[in-house]
C-alpha cells in the first residue's frame, strides 16, 4: 500500500520523460536531428518546392515572416533595427523580419538550445561571427547557403566579396564538401584612439608602425617626468582649453590597455602575435601559437611596463573598459577601442574639447591597427589585424524554400546598406563599396571610416571548431591569459616563455577535455 | 488476480480520490519540473549526450563520473587520433574537469565554512541587540533588512566600483591604496564575503521572529536561578530558538554551496591561480564550474558529464541537509527521564528518612 504513490509519481516521470523532445537518452529517445539533417531539395523547380516565380524569374513572397537574431546589440543594434525597418518598409507585404538581439555570450547556447529543444522558436536567420562560424556548423546548426541563394536568385559572386574574409566563411561539411555557411556582411576590429593635439604640441607626430609608437609614448612619458610635458584638458576642467605643462616628477603612462576588455584582447594578444609572424591554428585546428615570435612579442610588451635601464614606463593596464575621462584630461594618450563607439565619443568630444564641430578631428587620431605591434615592418604579416566579421547563417529549421529564398533577399539587402551600417564601425564586404561615391563621400566615412582600416587587411584569425579554447577570449585562458600574465604583478617572476608554454598546455588540456 | 486488482484500484481511488485532486496541481508541476529533469539527469549521467545531436547518444556506464572524479590526466585525442608530444608518444595533458571539479568543490567549502557562521551569528547579535527595542530600532530593522531586497547583479555593480582595481575605486581613492581588490584571492574572496553579507536579511527576521517565541518567564527564571547573561544565552536562547537556527543553518549552508551570483558579478571567477594553470580561477565555486561547461565552453556534447557533476554535487549538498533531519529529530527517550526523576525523588526521600 505504501508503494502506491511512488508508482504513481514513477509511472508518471516516465510517460512525461517519453513525451519530452527528444526523450531521455537510453529511454527510448528519438532523434529529431534526423527530421532536420535531411539534404536540402536540390532545386527549386522540383515539385514539392513551395517557392513560385513570376514571369521574370524573380521569386514571389507574399507575406514571408522571418525571424532573425542578431548578436548586434549595442549602437551598432540600434543602426541595424532601422535597416531592417527600411527593408521591412520596401518589402510590405512581402517579406517581414522580426528582429532579436542576443548577447554575444549566449548566442551560441541560445540557438542551439532553441534549435534542438524548441525549433518552432528558432530563428530562420541570425547573424553572428564569422570567426566562431565553425563551432556551430561543426554541429549541425546551419545549413549550406547555396541552395538558398540559388532560389532567391540574388546576384552573389565570390569576386563581388574579399576573399581574405569570406574564403573562412566556406566550411567543410561532414563529408568533406566545402559549402558556404555565413553570407559576408563586414569586418570589424578596434582601432588605437590618440591625442593628437597633444602629441603634435609635445613635437612628435601621430604614429604609423611599431617603432615610432613607442618612441612617441617614451618620449611623451620622458617629458612628463622632466616638467615639460604640455597637455590640454577638455573643456569642462579647463574651460578656456589652455595648454598646461605638467610638474617635473609626473609619472605619465601614455598607453592604456583594458586588461579585460575582449575587444582589447583581440587587439594585443592575438594581432599582435599575427603581425609579428605567429600562425594562431594548425591544421587541426589547435592553438600554434606558442611560437618564439609571440614570445618575442610579449616580453617587449612586458619591458614597457617593467623597463630597465632607466627607461620610464609607458604602458598602464585596468581591469574595466574607463578610461575614456583620463582620455579627455590628456592621461592617456593612446587607447584602444571598438569603431562602434567613435560614433558616441565623436559627439562627446567634439563638444568636450569645446571647439564645436571640429573638436574630435582636431584633437583626435584615428589610428587603424596595421603595423602597429609589428617589430618587423616589412614582414608580409606586419598589416595583418585579426578582426571579427558578421556574417548571416541560416538554420537548420527552415525547411521551406520560399523561406531560404527569403533570407537571402534579406541578406542581399543588408550587405548593400554600407552607408548605414559603417556608422555602427564596420567595414562592408562588398568590394563594390569602397567605389561607391555614397560611401565614400559620406561626412562619417571621412571623417571616421576610411580610418578604420583597409579589408585587404584583415582576417579572422584561423578558423577553428576550438575557437574558445585556442583564443580564450571569454575564459581567460589561451592567448588572452598570456597577455594577462604579461603585466599581472603576480606572475613577474615568470618567463614569458614558460608562460606561453602554460597556456599552450592549458589550450589543449581544455581541448582534450572537452571531446 | 484481475478482478483483485480492479478492487484494489477502486479501493485506492476511493479513499485517496479527493486527496488526489487536491494536490494534482502540486504534483504535476513536481513531476514535471522536479522527477522528471532528476530522473533524465540521472540517466543522462550514463550516457555521451550530445544535445546539438541527440543521435550522437551511446552508453558509457560509469565513465562520466570517474572521468572528474578520479581522471587527473588525459590523452589529447583529435578527431580520433591521439595527437603525440615531442617524444612521439601520445600527449597526455591535466584533464581540467577533474581539477574544476574538486578545486571548486574545495574553494566552495571552504567559503561556506567562513561565511555560514557570520551569516547566522552576525544576524542573531543584530536581532538580539534589536530585542531590546532601543531608539529608532523599527527603522535599524528596516536598513538590515533592505539590502537584502535588491538583487545581487545590482548591488554586485555597485562593489565593483567601490572595489575597482584602480585608484579610482572608491576605497582606493579614499584610501590612497592601488590594492587589486578583485585581482588577488584572499581579498577578492573578501569582497565576495562582504556581498554575502547583504543577504543576512532573511535570517535576521527568522531569529528575530524566534528571540521574540523564547518565553519571557524563562529568562525570569533563569535570573532567579542566577544565571549571567552568558548562561542565560547558552542556557535560554540558544535552546529557545533551536529550530530557527537549524532552519537558519541549514538553508544558508545549502545556498552558499550554491553560491554563484556574487563571484560572477565581481571576479568572474578570478583571478587565476598562475601558479598551476590546471586549475580553476581561485573564486570557481562548483556551480560555476557548471555554468562554464554549460555555456562558456562552446561544445554542447557533454551533458552526460555535466549530469554527472550535478548528481555528485546534488548528493553532497543533499547529503549535508539531510544532517538537518538526523540533528532534528525528537529525541525520545521513553519515560527514562520520569523514572530517573522518580528513582532521584525516592533516594532523596530515603536519604531523609521519611
Amino acid at each position: 500500500m505504501k508503494k502506491m504513490p511512488f508508482l504513481l509519481l514513477s509511472g508518471a516521470a516516465l510517460a512525461l520523460a517519453a513525451c519530452q523532445p527528444g526523450g531521455v537518452p537510453g529511454l527510448g529517445s528519438s532523434s529529431s536531428h534526423e527530421n532536420h539533417s535531411e539534404a536540402p531539395a536540390s532545386s527549386s523547380e522540383e515539385s514539392d518546392s513551395d517557392l513560385t516565380y513570376d514571369a521574370d524569374g524573380n521569386p514571389v513572397f507574399e507575406n514571408v515572416e522571418l525571424d532573425f537574431w542578431s548578436i548586434s546589440i549595442g549602437s551598432d543594434g540600434l543602426i541595424q533595427q532601422d535597416i531592417v525597418d527600411k527593408f521591412n518598409e520596401e518589402y510590405a507585404g512581402k517579406i517581414h523580419v522580426n528582429r532579436a538581439e542576443r548577447r554575444h555570450d549566449e548566442f551560441s547556447s541560445a540557438i542551439v538550445n532553441t534549435v534542438i529543444n524548441d525549433p518552432e522558436e528558432a530563428p530562420d536567420i541570425v547573424q553572428g561571427h564569422g570567426e566562431r562560424l565553425r563551432e556551430l556548423q561543426s554541429q549541425g546548426i546551419y545549413l549550406p547557403l547555396e541552395e538558398a541563394i540559388e532560389l532567391s536568385r540574388i546576384d552573389f559572386s565570390r569576386e563581388d566579396f574579399y576573399a581574405n574574409i569570406l574564403d573562412d566563411l566556406y566550411l567543410q561539411d561532414d563529408a568533406g564538401n566545402e559549402h558556404l555557411y555565413g553570407f559576408p556582411l563586414d569586418v570589424h576590429s578596434n582601432v588605437i584612439i590618440a591625442r593628437k593635439d597633444i602629441i603634435e604640441k609635445n613635437g612628435f607626430e601621430v604614429p604609423t608602425n611599431f617603432e615610432e609608437f613607442i618612441a612617441v609614448c617614451q618620449g611623451l612619458a620622458d617629458m612628463a617626468y622632466e616638467g615639460k610635458y604640455q597637455y590640454r584638458p577638455t573643456a569642462q576642467t579647463n574651460p578656456d582649453l589652455e595648454w598646461l605643462t605638467a610638474p617635473s616628477g609626473t609619472e605619465l603612462f601614455p598607453w592604456f590597455m583594458s586588461i579585460e576588455a575582449l575587444d582589447d584582447a583581440l587587439s594585443y594578444a592575438i594581432t599582435g602575435p599575427v603581425q609579428n609572424g605567429t600562425k594562431m591554428v594548425d591544421d587541426r585546428g589547435l592553438p600554434a601559437w606558442n611560437t618564439q615570435e609571440t614570445i618575442d612579442y610579449f616580453e617587449q610588451l612586458r619591458t614597457y611596463m617593467y623597463p630597465t635601464g632607466g627607461k620610464r614606463p609607458i604602458i598602464k593596464t585596468a581591469a574595466a573598459y574607463d578610461f575614456i575621462s583620463d582620455f579627455y584630461q590628456g592621461n592617456y594618450i593612446f587607447c584602444s577601442t571598438g569603431p562602434w563607439n567613435l560614433q558616441g565619443y565623436k559627439t562627446i568630444f567634439d563638444s568636450a574639447i569645446g571647439l564645436g564641430d571640429g573638436g574630435f578631428a582636431e584633437g583626435v587620431a584615428i589610428i587603424p591597427l596595421s603595423n602597429l605591434f609589428a617589430m618587423d615592418e616589412t614582414s608580409p604579416t606586419a598589416s595583418s589585424i585579426v578582426g571579427t566579421s558578421h556574417a548571416f547563417s541560416l538554420t537548420r529549421t527552415v525547411e521551406s524554400d520560399t523561406k531560404k529564398a527569403a533570407c537571402m533577399v534579406f541578406a542581399d539587402y543588408m550587405s548593400r546598406q554600407y552607408v548605414d551600417w559603417i556608422k555602427g564601425g564596420h567595414l562592408p564586404m562588398r568590394k563594390a563599396a569602397m567605389e561607391d561615391e555614397a560611401l565614400l563621400n559620406d561626412p562619417f566615412y571621412l571623417e571616421v571610416g576610411q580610418y578604420l582600416g583597409k579589408q585587404e587587411n584583415f582576417t579572422l584569425g584561423g578558423i577553428t571548431e576550438y575557437y574558445s579554447e585556442v583564443y580564450g577570449l571569454e575564459m581567460n585562458q589561451g592567448l588572452n591569459e598570456v597577455w594577462h600574465q604579461t603585466f599581472n604583478t603576480q606572475t613577474q617572476g615568470k618567463s614569458i616563455a614558460d608562460i606561453v608554454d602554460e597556456q599552450y598546455r592549458n589550450s589543449i588540456s581544455i581541448i582534450a577535455s572537452y571531446q | 488476480m484481475q478482478s483483485h486488482l480492479k478492487e484494489k484500484i477502486a479501493y485506492y481511488l476511493k479513499g485517496y480520490s479527493v486527496a488526489l485532486l487536491l494536490l494534482l496541481p502540486f504534483l504535476v508541476s513536481f513531476v514535471m519540473f522536479f522527477v522528471v529533469p532528476f530522473v533524465s539527469g540521472i540517466n543522462m549521467s550514463f550516457f555521451h549526450y550530445n544535445i546539438a545531436d541527440p543521435s550522437d547518444t551511446y552508453f558509457v556506464g560509469l565513465d562520466n563520473y570517474s572521468y572528474f572524479l578520479f581522471t587527473p590526466e588525459i590523452p589529447v585525442v583529435i578527431g580520433g587520433e591521439p595527437l603525440l608530444g615531442p617524444d612521439g608518444e601520445p600527449m597526455m595533458v591535466a584533464n581540467t574537469a577533474f581539477y574544476s571539479f574538486w578545486y571548486s568543490l574545495l574553494y566552495t567549502f571552504l567559503f561556506a565554512l567562513v561565511i555560514v557562521p557570520v551569516s547566522i551569528f552576525l544576524p542573531l547579535f543584530l536581532a538580539s541587540l534589536l530585542k531590546k527595542r532601543p531608539y529608532g530600532y523599527r527603522l535599524f530593522r528596516s536598513l538590515i533588512f533592505i539590502p537584502s531586497i535588491f538583487a545581487v547583479s545590482a548591488t554586485g555593480a555597485a562593489f565593483v566600483y567601490i572595489f575597482s582595481n584602480s585608484e579610482d575605486g572608491f576605497i582606493n581613492s579614499l584610501l590612497g591604496t592601488r590594492i587589486e581588490w578583485l585581482n588577488t584571492p584572499l581579498s577578492a574572496w573578501f569582497v565576495i564575503f562582504l556581498l554575502c553579507l547583504y543577504g543576512i536579511g532573511a535570517n535576521f527576521i527568522i531569529l528575530a521572529a524566534g528571540l521574540e517565541n523564547v518565553p519571557r518567564s524563562l529568562y525570569e527564571s533563569s535570573l532567579i536561578d542566577g544565571c549571567n547573561s552568558f548562561q542565560k544565552l547558552i542556557y535560554v536562547t540558544l535552546p529557545g530558538i533551536k529550530y530557527q537556527l537549524s532552519l537558519c543553518f541549514f538553508t544558508t549552508l545549502i545556498g552558499y554551496m550554491n553560491l554563484y551570483g556574487q563571484n560572477r558579478v565581481l571576479t568572474m571567477g578570478g583571478p587565476s591561480d598562475f601558479a598551476h594553470p590546471e586549475r580553476p580561477g581561485v573564486t570557481h565555486t562548483v556551480i560555476y564550474v557548471i555554468q562554464d561547461y554549460l555555456t562558456g565552453s562552446g561544445k554542447f556534447s557533454l551533458m552526460g558529464r555535466i549530469s554527472a557533476i550535478c548528481i555528485v554535487f546534488g548528493l553532497i549538498v543533499g547529503g549535508l541537509a539531510s544532517l538537518r533531519l538526523f540533528l532534528d529529530r525528537e529525541k525520545k527517550g521513553g519515560n527514562r527521564h520520569a523514572n530517573e526523576f522518580k528513582a532521584y525523588f525516592e533516594a532523596k526521600k530515603a536519604a531523609e528518612g521519611r
